[in-house]
């Protein structure tokens, strides 16, 4: 099991160097960030003086190094507009993107999880059509259209819940509940198929021989085997609930990162943009790491094989 | 046995592996195509002429002789216009970011799946890393770079996309090479681009198939996630998330067909990419359960 961590942990490194080197060259190879920085009716001398400001006149292998350095101390710049360090401004900003995301989170696990056990248990029952039916809607649904949409109906037309932030509890239900109608679907989905595969085994077989009550076969043997997908899925899922986040937090002007970011390009303050591109990637890659983790403390397989 | 028969799933995909056959996906896709391709013939309006005489107007309004049958926007631009005109756009994003992830994602799929050894494993690390890319953010941090455009999101969706193709066509070489054609083929003294092209890539291009139908969607909602936040093809070019941008304005005051139309529109064409991807995943290829 050690073994396996520090394989897995050095995996984790080794992409965090590659995330960050990506987007290193892609500052440089797409434009010239001190022409960018310092605007379109900039001066020669004005351009120059950012270059070197920004240590963008060094050697490109000096700057990655330094670039590098950086990321390892944790420090990701300043911003140009606030002028404070960026890793400030992402730490404030933080707790707001993930109160809306582990309620996302939540709700998927809670509604899709359990409605794939019911509808796998009962195939091509009433309720199995019809989640079936709404699954495939939810995942062709856009979550910033669905938050659109929530608020047509819920604050504009019945008043019900407010369209905005700030409200407390109140306000997390809509951008909570547009964001995961893609994810319910998907956990549905796979709970149901991974679920319909166990219990078509010998194993299960076995365990009716034995006797077990129903329920127990169900909730102890056949989701445990479940597990590995719907785990799986999760980690996929993560960069995507982060991706449709920026969208869903823009249209209820949500104060998390992903508003943070988009205002970065609005005020084209780019070391803000790089370091919160930065951030989600490093988030991103190291639940990957947890979820590899507790794969192997799911199935024992998987971690003597490694 | 009676017990296992219970729960032999009749509806489930592996038990009827050719069911019938979606034409309304189908229908969709070849509507998309059809508006995407000749938006001109299609759409009853011109989607860029402002008629300030029709403002806001709510669906099957008339106004000076032309009848708006999904409304009209802030603008007095006709909804069902700029909605087929806005499927070039999701066409044209799709197809070209489709293809080439397809191709750079099995080329380095084969290549990764036949050498192994540092090939695979600078390919999957490569892959690993950047599936892990958080697209949206990276592309708002592109526009950043540069100007809103077209290919801005087809430069990320490729790089994001390339990666499900080489894992999973990697995969799949992994066993074929072991089979008896590969190396008998290999004895024969076949070149190892002969091996690869010839006979490795028709036995995976299956799975690139089906691959490629499901992704039209995912790309299309991605489209129309960024011209949301307008980071997409610039105004007043009507793509549909740009639409949707449009239409908030209108939403506090309840004009919700600039809102609700071009949405429709969207989960219409990512559901039948859905749909189709799922048949063709059951018709060519039973293995291939899940992504």
């Amino acid at each position: 099991m050690g073994s396996f961590i520090l394989r897995r942990l050095a995996y984790a490194i080794l992409s965090l160097a590659l995330l960050s080197v990506t987007i290193f060259f892609f500052v440089r190879v797409t434009g010239d960030p001190a022409a960018l920085l310092a605007g379109a009716d900039a001066s020669a001398e004005q351009i120059e003086r950012l270059r070197q400001e920004f240590g963008l006149d060094r050697s490109i292998p000096v700057q990655l190094v330094s670039f590098l350095f950086d990321l390892v101390r944790g420090d990701l710049g300043r911003s140009l507009f606030y002028n404070i360090p960026v890793s400030e401004l992402i730490m404030a900003r933080l707790p707001a993107t993930l109160t809306i995301c582990a309620a996302t989170f939540a709700l998927s696990v809670a509604v899709g999880v359990p409605t794939g056990i019911w509808t796998a248990i009962n195939p091509d029952g009433w309720l199995d059509r019809a989640a079936r039916a709404i699954a495939m809607f939810g995942m062709a649904l856009p979550s910033f259209w669905a938050g659109l949409i929530l608020i047509l109906v819920f604050s504009v037309n019945l008043n019900w819940l407010p369209a905005g932030s700030g409200r407390g509890f109140s306000s997390v239900i809509l951008p909570a509940v547009a964001l995961s109608g893609y994810f319910i679907a998907s956990n549905f989905r796979i709970t149901r198929s991974a679920m319909l595969d166990v219990l078509n085994t010998e194993f299960i077989t076995l365990t009716r021989a034995k006797g077990l009550a129903e329920r127990r076969i169900i909730l102890m043997h056949a989701l445990r085997s479940s597990l590995i997908p719907i785990v799986t899925l999760s980690g996929i899922n993560l960069a995507l609930l982060i991706n449709s986040s920026v969208a869903v937090e823009t249209v209820f002007g949500w104060p998390g990162i992903g508003t943070l970011l988009f205002d970065s390009i609005a005020m084209r303050d780019f070391p803000m943009a790089q370091g919160i591109v930065v951030v989600i990637g490093v988030f991103i890659i190291l639940c990957n790491f947890v979820i590899d983790v507790l794969y192997a403390y799911i199935d024992p397989r998987i971690r003597l094989a490694a | 046995m009676f017990q296992r028969l219970r729960f032999l799933p009749k509806g489930d995909p592996l038990a009827s592996p050719h069911r019938r056959v979606p034409w309304f996906s189908l229908g969709v896709f070849a509507m998309l195509f059809v508006c995407g391709l000749f938006p001109g013939l299609v759409a009853p309006m011109d989607p860029l002429k402002a008629n300030f005489l029709a403002l806001n107007a709510p669906p099957l309004t008339t106004a000076g002789g032309q009848l708006y049958l999904l409304g009209s926007d802030h603008l007095g631009r006709d909804v069902l216009s700029r909605i087929v005109h806005g499927s070039s756009i999701a066409l044209y994003v799709s197809l070209i970011a489709v293809l080439f992830s397809s191709v750079i994602g099995t080329t380095l799929g084969l290549l990764a799946g036949y050498y192994r050894g540092w090939v695979d494993q600078l390919v999957m690390r490569v892959a690993d890393t950047w599936i892990a890319l958080p697209t949206v953010s990276f592309a708002i941090f592109l526009t950043a770079m540069r100007e809103p455009g077209a290919t801005n999101i087809i430069i990320v969706m490729i790089l994001v996309f390339w990666t499900r193709y080489a894992r999973i066509v990697r995969g799949e070489v992994l066993s074929l090479r072991e089979r008896d054609f590969v190396k008998l083929a290999i004895t024969a003294g076949a070149s190892p681009l002969r091996i690869l092209f010839v006979h490795l890539l028709p036995n995976v291009i299956n799975s690139v198939i089906v691959l490629a139908t499901l992704l039209i969607g995912n790309v299309i909602l991605s489209e129309a996630t960024l011209s949301f936040l307008g980071l997409g093809v610039p105004a007043p070019h009507p793509a549909w998330g740009a639409m949707l941008a449009d239409g908030r304005n209108g939403l506090m005051s309840n004009r919700w067909w600039a809102t609700v139309f071009p949405g429709l529109a969207i989960i219409l064409v990512v559901g039948a990419s859905n749909v189709a991807g799922d048949w063709l995943r059951r018709r060519l290829d039973p293995n291939l359960r899940n992504l």
